[in-house]
């Protein structure tokens, strides 16, 4: 049986890769008559898992990309995460560019357009993508090329990020199941299930040691984040720190409506029944985590990748505990409210005067044939290794928004024939790890299943419906007056909500939010977007 | 006619370091013309636009920058004054230890701390302080309430002293037991014989020897009154406490790092700067003056 499986799924793969490379007209792929160099800029991916004899800068991935394109890809620089903003901002200044160079601040894309610093991509998309990227692109209409379009003119080429990963609930079932109750749904009975288990400790942490909610330091309005407690915010109709359109085509910033009062109000009654995690303020991502993978605590809230990170080791260490998502609470009108993500969030930038601009593209067309499986000889380079993506020299990550809703649908579909037979490779992958979960119990296994398939099917419930928000670039009033706003913002959120304030003076806030410089930004911010 | 040659060759010597100076403290100077600019790093220093005192306006006329100058500078100042007054007396009394091994040891246990960084200490004290956390349970075993200590304005400020004190005193300890050892023990023996009491001997003999250092010390931590430790409040702050915990450094960086504003974080940092330079000329005179200290 296994051997068949194997065998459909490598003659799939060769389907997939016959197909990926017919639809790609010739262009996409044709490789260089002769070699190329292109340098590239870009932020170092940490451990992508490579052998000891290989490294980012040497290894079969770049080789793969010579000897099918004939590039030549080397990298001027590496730099670290934290400062990869700071390294950019100093190619900007010198006007000394890398050939490529991955962006990842709109504002500076921004820069790289107004001091004519790269090259002008029009029209190149069209003409160089295989079909099958160009097709993510269209799936988004305007919004494709949207966030690196200036005047018309397309000076990049940006990310696409899958949507659905906004905030919802996620349970201890094993708790519920054992104190016989039921999964909640709306927030009274959310909330009253976090008294239950603070009440009734199922985890046996002793009294007073269960948290009932677990919140990050954020509080709210982090998009695909965990222990934000959006959620709760949105029944009252609240979008803290994200620009909404209103009803009248206006922008509004989330976090100084009344809305946002309402929901503060109540928020800061939880804290002081002592259902929020008493310590939050204080907690670090770390700590955070600590408490879900202690069993700590039995419900917080967070998209649907939860299970991948930080969850797989709660279930390796405690088989029984079982962490479930519910798209909870829900308002009175039986919808979930969320908000969308910003979908293009890092470019790749050309150079001005580099003579081959087409050239990140054709990396882009024979990454995507490596990374997403449809070439498989990819897989031999190093056999017994997980060697993540990033490890291609242009980490440019393309979805389909609704990629992951629109694959768990198919893996469902196939697991419930357990007949994998038309899913794609990385979606195979996932069905393989499924079975291996639902039929051998393989722990190692549990989160794949529940993030890719129960997760992923549960974000795109047709009740899910989304707010109109917008992700500006920053305004010429934010780069001088954002500092002391947000000042003024995150002290306000964590002081309503510990109590150390009343929630009367959250309309001064309000006031003097907009006196400080938010008026102006509001003003902007509409202007950019054509009220 | 060899007394010059003697100088030349001093004045040589100093070369090297006049050349790390220049190129690491004079040069970069130039850079505060940042703070008189709506600096653009594209544009560069040369092609940003001059805006004159625009970013020193904004910001004094910023609602919080008050809270920040009062925060930075009760902060700072009881810092100094706990370092000045810790170190001696626990100087003063490990001089008054006869077992040289109980005196090493303290000594060096004392200095440890000093040598960790705020990053990792952050982390401890962060755990230390936490509901469940050691000084907690020490609280509740006496049968008081237990209290976060760092998100309470008003537990913040003397969290952030007493840890710094902690972890600093061990080092000023160090300075004074070593000034004490260069007082004359003749003293001491003639004033023994004159039946001089041990406070007295520690009052008229040992004070008075280290006072110069005392005076010393003082004066190069004048120089500090607008430095607040920005490490440490950074790994220990949250938004709860900016009330009473938030810095001039703070504030500068998160505008400055985080927010990109280069220009106003500059006026800040250059104003911290004029007004630390102020202080440090006008202790070197009260120095000079009261204590006959002088360093050329």
């Amino acid at each position: 049986m296994r051997k068949l499986l194997c065998l459909i799924v490598a003659l799939m793969m060769m389907l997939g890769c016959a197909q990926a490379l017919a639809a790609g007209d010739d262009v996409a792929f044709a490789p260089y008559e002769e070699r190329i160099s292109m340098t590239v800029g870009r932020a170092n991916p940490g451990s992508v898992d490579l052998p000891e004899d290989a490294d980012i800068e040497h290894n079969k991935y770049l080789d793969y990309i010579c000897d099918k394109l004939n590039i030549d890809v080397t990298y001027d620089w590496i730099a670290e995460p934290s400062t990869y903003n700071q390294k950019v901002n100093l190619a900007i200044t010198s006007g000394d560019l890398p050939d490529v160079m991955i962006v990842t601040n709109k504002g500076q894309l921004q820069q790289l357009v107004e001091n004519d610093l790269i090259e002008d991509l029009t029209g190149l998309a069209d003409q160089y993508f295989s079909d099958y990227i160009l097709d993510i692109y269209n799936s988004y209409a305007d919004k494709g090329l949207g966030s690196c379009t200036f005047d018309g003119k397309v000076y990049a080429i940006p990310n696409l990020e899958a949507g659905y990963s906004y905030s919802y609930l996620w349970v201890r079932k094993d708790w519920v199941d054992a104190l016989g109750a039921k999964m909640p749904t709306t927030l009274d009975e959310v909330v009253e299930l976090a008294r239950l288990f603070m009440e009734k400790d199922p985890g046996g942490n002793g009294e007073g040691n269960t948290i009932g909610i677990a919140v990050n330091t954020r509080v709210a309005g982090v998009y695909n984040n965990l222990g934000n407690i959006d959620p709760i915010f949105h029944t009252f109709g609240s979008f803290p720190r994200q620009w909404i359109r209103g009803e009248d085509g206006k922008l509004t910033y989330g976090t100084v409506t009344e809305e946002t009062k309402n929901a503060l109000a109540y928020v800061a009654q939880l804290y002081k029944e002592g259902v929020l995690d008493p310590e939050f303020v204080v907690r670090t991502g770390d700590d955070f985590n600590a408490l879900l993978l202690s069993g700590r605590c039995g419900i917080f809230f967070g998209p649907w990748w939860m299970p991948d990170w930080p969850l797989p080791s709660a279930k390796v260490n405690n088989p029984d505990c079982d962490w479930v998502p519910v798209l909870a609470p829900l308002s009175d009108d039986g919808n979930f409210y969320a908000y969308k993500q910003d979908e293009s969030t890092t470019w790749a930038v050309v150079r001005k005067g580099y003579e081959h601009p087409e050239a990140p593209f054709k990396v882009l067309n024979q990454t995507y044939i490596g990374m997403r499986g449809f070439d498989p000889s990819v897989r031999e380079f190093y056999p017994d290794r997980n060697v993540l993506w990033t490890v291609y020299p242009l980490p440019i990550l393309l979805n389909y928004d609704d990629e992951n809703v629109q694959a768990a649908k198919l893996i469902q579909a196939a697991l419930d024939t357990r007949n994998p037979e038309g899913l794609d490779p990385q979606n195979t992958n996932f069905y393989e790890s499924s079975v291996k979960w639902l039929d051998d119990g393989d722990i190692d296994s549990w989160h794949t299943y529940t993030s890719r398939v129960t997760a992923s099917m549960l974000a795109g419930s047709e009740n899910v419906k989304f707010v109109d928000n917008v992700y500006p670039a920053r305004t010429d009033t934010m780069d001088l007056k954002l500092t002391q706003l947000e000042k003024i913002e995150d002290e306000t959120i964590l002081k309503i909500i510990m109590n150390e304030m009343p929630v009367d003076e959250f309309d001064s806030f309000v006031t003097n939010w907009y006196a400080q410089g938010g008026q102006e930004i509001t003003d902007e911010v509409n202007e950019m977007y054509g009220n | 006619m060899r007394n010059r040659k003697a100088i030349a060759a001093y004045h040589l010597m100093l070369i090297p370091g006049f050349v790390l100076l220049i190129l690491f403290s004079i040069i970069p100077m130039s850079g505060i013309v940042i703070a008189f600019e709506k600096f653009v790093p594209a544009k560069g220093i040369w092609g940003s636009k001059w805006i004159g005192m625009k970013n020193f306006e904004y910001m004094f006329s910023l609602p919080d920058s008050r809270s920040i100058f009062t925060n930075t500078l009760v902060i700072a100042v009881s810092k100094i004054l706990c370092q000045l007054i810790v170190p001696v007396f626990v100087a003063l009394m490990l001089g008054e230890i006869r077992s040289v091994w109980f005196k090493r040891t303290v000594q060096t246990v004392i200095y440890l701390p000093h040598f960790l960084s705020w990053v990792v200490l952050g982390g401890i004290i962060t755990n230390m302080c936490s509901l469940d956390g050691i000084v907690n349970r020490m609280v509740m075993v006496f049968g008081g309430q237990p209290i976060m200590f760092l998100a309470s304005n008003a537990w913040f400020r003397k969290v952030i002293i007493l840890t710094d004190t902690w972890k600093e005193f061990g080092f000023g300890t160090v300075i004074y037991m070593a000034a004490m050892t260069g007082i004359d023990e003749t003293l001491y023996e003639s004033a023994q014989i004159d039946g001089a009491t041990r406070m007295q001997r520690i009052w008229y003999i040992t004070l008075p020897g280290i006072l110069s250092t005392i005076v010393l010390m003082a004066t190069l931590s004048l120089g500090n009154v607008l430095n607040a430790g920005f490490e440490q409040i950074l790994t220990l702050y949250n938004p709860l406490v900016y009330q009473t915990g938030d810095i001039l450094d703070t504030y500068v960086y998160r505008m400055g790092i985080e927010n990109a504003q280069y220009g106003l974080a500059t006026a800040v940092g250059l104003l911290k700067s004029v007004l630390s330079m102020i202080l440090i000329i006008l202790s070197y005179y009260m120095a000079g003056r009261f204590a006959n200290y002088s360093i050329f």
